[in-house]
């Protein structure tokens, strides 16, 4: 017997009493396609804006790098007209990491991190609405389905997990790739998410609440999916969330979302899908080189990803994690010292199994003609091929066609 | 004396000018209040009343109920299609403590540059309950929305100060080619999208791109890269003083790119110098793509996240017919059989929470702590940092309740500061004080219709626990935190 949503929460929840538990509305009629065993959790961290790929991992190895951004270019590992702590990091020669991800470096060095460079997807708009519209529903046009990927991940794959936290979204919403049958909450806070009141007045409410929810055809689903995180997280509030020792979390959004993911991951509640969005990555003007407006962006990606992954260092074998954004920026910097809209961008994997400690990826060069229209850096890495070979592989979804329509997905070879 | 001391100096004579004003102000407010009808008598209106001032209002105060019912929807609706009729004084005394709304730039930046941004964030929130003007009100946050401008960006701290006051307020009700055009030059608007960096040697095209896609024609016009890049060039030099007139707008022929262009297919001749952006402005006020793109736009704001095509067909046949007259365009949507019928719409965070707060005549100052509700429920005021401003559909905010239940018990428990419900009015007419009396009563007032028996029996039932005394506060809490009351 299948669990129902029901029956999940009672036994997941032995210690909490209910007086009166509504019965939620049954689920949409849909039949996933597969059943599996539940695979790794999945974080997937979006870069809101394009991030500038050439200067997250640095092609130092071309001169032609140097010369198209003469004042924004981050220096080679071995400049030595240039301090240390600004020159990129040698990953292998020939790509090198921004310094302000320093604390990354570990993770590549133990062959847990991997990059998948001049990767993209195929829309040629460089409109960040529209390309992410069209990536986070995984389609190639305006028609297809208006569900995101992550979504029909979820509905096309059985993992016999009913939690209302199979699939969360950090932050105030749940960002289009994760919308679709099996309803997905937003979750800013652990410590934030209750009613306050006397607790029998607060339970009264749930229940009254409970009930008309269930009764709503259009509301039903997420009223249900609220009360039950309500339960759940109120249990794991009250005990509060210490991270593993040397786990520093950086104080800001993303660092704070990262550390609700890590308590969630630990608390063994149903968590197979997390996303979370970090915006700023615009950089039209005073862009930065080893240091400035973007340096500090990464400077918080990584701390904030260094810290997560040490906290949640006993699940790495059972977590991938993905960062991506919607393209990438223009090879040759603009008179405000920053970068205009591009193409091909870098996507970021990290995790137990993910074949790290190099750049996949095939990379034509920075010359004029290698160049997507002659500007920008040319796709040559599908983003559904990397996120397709996550999915089978690492999150068992043996179909994963539903997942992005009418595209055949190549294995990269970037995940064991 | 130094321009700072003076600025300064005539900075606190202005304040002191409002502070002034406050005792009598106070007089003036409680009559100005006094035409309030009590809660009791609000009318029971028919459903496409109740729907059409739902939908263009932030949630309709009882005497808006009672007027329009008075007078009929459709001269209700024409009557706030012609807000300078309608007298609005308790509006502007609540904000007129808020100094930064009418200072002039320099004043801003040299005095109160701080506090600009909280107080613009109190003034759209005390605008959105207190206007009587409410049709422009909302059409004032649509046109904010469309030219969304994120204050935590540079100068726009208290640039957007400027920018709503003299590009979307002075606009919001005039004509869409003016509102245009003022935004091109609104210095906020370009440094928000870096134009203010935008340089003959190296354009930059964030700002041209936007114009572009989101400000006038969207990104299926058929516009090409090279469009955006040439009208990146035609804006070079469109900057923003740094010196003495700090935050001005001004063209620096200096960085201008004076060779020739082509732009959606118009040939610009070189040496066009700061006409370059008016041969632009033309250029795309005449592309087929924009009347039909703003259309549908205001479509899905006022009757459905997919607006019927026969209605964008309409809409943007009168916003051609009239060149760009934002009423006459809001006319076509709102005299529309599509409007009529509109299905429900999700409410977004500023509606759900100021129209909680003017259906329940509620008093409040607007503290942060108010504000830090919408920033959970996910719209912090002239804080979203993407262009395309807070989304209209409903799938972008359905995924995030919580808040709004927290908001619902915080309003009805007088836990959030600053803010009160006024209980006397209230009680007085909401029956005899029984749980089911209660919830019948606040679903008919705040609904429009009291919720089915078989939900309110079991409703009752649930909340058998409570105090008689918290009767009335909890059937307030439910039915703002109900799912029927998220829609509108």
């Amino acid at each position: 017997m299948a669990l129902t949503r029901r029956t999940f929460l009672q036994s997941a929840l032995a210690g909490l009493t209910f007086s009166v538990f509504p019965s939620w509305m049954p689920r949409l009629a849909f039949t996933p396609k597969n059943a599996a065993a539940r695979g790794d959790v999945l974080v997937c961290l979006f870069l809101r804006g394009a991030a500038d790929a050439l200067n997250i991992v640095v092609p130092f190895g071309e001169d032609e790098y140097y010369r198209q951004r003469p004042t924004i270019a981050i220096a080679r590992p071995d400049d030595g007209r240039m301090n240390s702590p600004l020159r990129a990091m040698d990953l292998d020669g020939f790509f090198g990491l921004h310094p302000a991800l320093e604390k990354l470096l570990p993770a590549w060095q133990a062959k847990q991190l991997a990059f998948v460079h001049a990767c993209g997807a195929p829309d040629e708009s460089r409109s960040h609405f529209q390309a992410m519209e069209l990536m986070e529903r995984g389609c190639e046009a305006a028609s297809g389905p208006g569900t995101g990927w992550l979504g029909r991940h979820l509905a096309s794959l059985d993992t016999n997990n009913h939690s209302p936290l199979r699939a969360v979204g950090i932050g105030e919403r749940v960002p289009r790739m994760l919308q679709g049958t099996i309803p997905a909450s937003a979750l800013r806070s652990i410590a934030d998410f209750h009613l306050r009141g006397d607790a029998a007045s607060v339970q009264a409410m749930q229940n009254a609440l409970g009930n008309l929810y269930a009764s709503d055809a259009a509301m039903g689903e997420i009223g249900g999916e609220t009360m039950n995180m309500l339960a759940i997280l109120e249990k794991l509030s009250a005990t509060g969330y210490i991270p593993r020792a040397g786990a520093t979390y950086p104080e800001s959004e993303l660092g704070l979302g990262l550390k609700q993911i890590a308590a969630l991951l630990k608390a063994q509640v149903g968590l197979e899908i997390a996303c979370v969005d970090v915006g700023g990555w615009d950089t039209h003007i005073a862009q930065g080189g080893g240091e400035g407006g973007m340096a500090q962006l990464l400077r918080d990606v990584g701390d904030s990803l260094a810290a997560f992954y040490h906290d949640v260092a006993d699940y790495s074998q059972q977590l991938s994690i993905v960062v991506m954004s919607e393209f990438g920026r223009r090879v040759q910097e603009n008179g405000g010292l920053g970068t205009d809209h591009g193409h091909g961008s870098v996507m970021w994997l990290l995790g137990g199994n993910v074949r790290g400690g190099r750049v996949h990826g095939e990379w034509r060069g920075l010359q004029h003609e290698n160049l997507f229209q002659g500007m920008d850096v040319a796709v040559t890495t599908d983003y559904r091929d990397v996120l397709s070979e996550v999915l089978v592989k690492r999150l068992n979804n043996p179909n994963v066609v539903d997942v992005f329509p009418n595209y055949q997905a190549t294995m990269r070879g970037v995940v064991n | 004396m130094n321009r700072r001391q003076f600025l300064t100096l005539s900075g606190i004579a202005t304040a002191s000018l409002a502070l002034s004003a406050c005792a009598p102000a106070r007089e003036i407010i409680k009559q100005t209040r006094g035409d309030a009808v009590p809660f009791r008598d609000a009318p029971i209106v028919t459903d496409e009343l109740w729907r059409a001032l739902n939908r263009i209002t932030f949630a309709p105060r009882w005497d808006e109920l009672a007027r329009a019912n008075e007078i009929g929807r459709d001269a209700w609706l024409e009557e706030q299609l012609a807000p300078e009729t309608i007298n609005d004084l308790d509006c502007e005394l609540r904000t007129r403590g808020l100094d930064t709304l009418w200072m002039d730039p320099d004043l801003i930046l040299n005095v109160r540059q701080d506090a600009a941004k909280q107080e613009l964030q109190q003034a759209a929130l005390l605008r959105a309950m207190y206007s009587r003007r409410q049709l422009y009100e909302t059409v004032v946050e649509f046109w904010g929305d469309h030219f969304n401008i994120e204050q935590d960006k540079l100068d726009c701290a208290w640039l957007k100060t400027v920018d709503d006051r003299a590009v979307i307020r002075q606009h919001a009700f005039g004509n869409f080619f003016d509102l245009l055009w003022a935004s091109m030059h609104s210095p906020a608007m370009l440094h928000y999208l870096d134009n203010h960096e935008n340089f003959a040697h190296s354009p930059n095209e964030n700002y041209a791109r936007e114009l572009l896609e989101l400000h006038s024609l969207g990104v299926d016009a058929g516009y090409t890269q090279r469009d955006v890049r040439e009208t990146a060039r035609c804006l070079t030099g469109w900057t923003v003083n740094q010196g003495w007139t700090r935050g001005r707008f001004e063209f620096s022929s200096d960085h201008h790119d004076e060779n020739e262009k082509i732009v959606l297919g118009v040939k610009i001749p070189a040496h066009g110098g700061e006409s370059d952006g008016q041969r632009v402005f033309d250029a795309i006020s005449a592309h087929p793509a924009l009347p039909k793109f703003i259309a549908r736009k205001m479509a899905r704001r006022f009757v459905a996240d997919e607006p019927p095509a026969s209605l964008v067909e309409k809409t943007a046949r009168a916003f051609s017919d009239s060149r760009g007259d934002i009423k006459t365009t809001l006319r076509a949507i709102l005299f529309s059989d599509e409007f009529r019928n509109a299905p429900p719409k999700y409410k977004r965070p500023l509606q759900f929470v100021a129209g909680a707060l003017r259906q329940l005549n509620v008093e409040t100052r607007v503290d942060a702590e108010l504000l830090q509700y919408l920033v959970k429920m996910g719209q912090p005021l002239f804080q979203w940092a993407m262009p395309d401003g807070f989304p209209d559909r409903a799938s972008a905010w359905q995924n995030n309740l919580l808040p709004r239940w927290q908001f619902a018990l915080a309003l009805a428990n007088d836990e959030i500061q600053g803010t009160r419900v006024n209980w006397e009015q209230l009680q007085n007419s909401a029956g005899d004080g029984s749980l089911r009396d209660a919830l019948k009563h606040f679903s008919a007032r705040l609904l429009g219709y009291e919720l089915p028996k078989i939900n309110l029996g079991a409703a009752v039932k649930n909340l058998r626990g409570v105090p008689p005394e918290k009767n009335t506060q909890t059937a307030l809490a439910l039915i703002i935190a109900s799912p029927q009351y998220q829609w509108r």
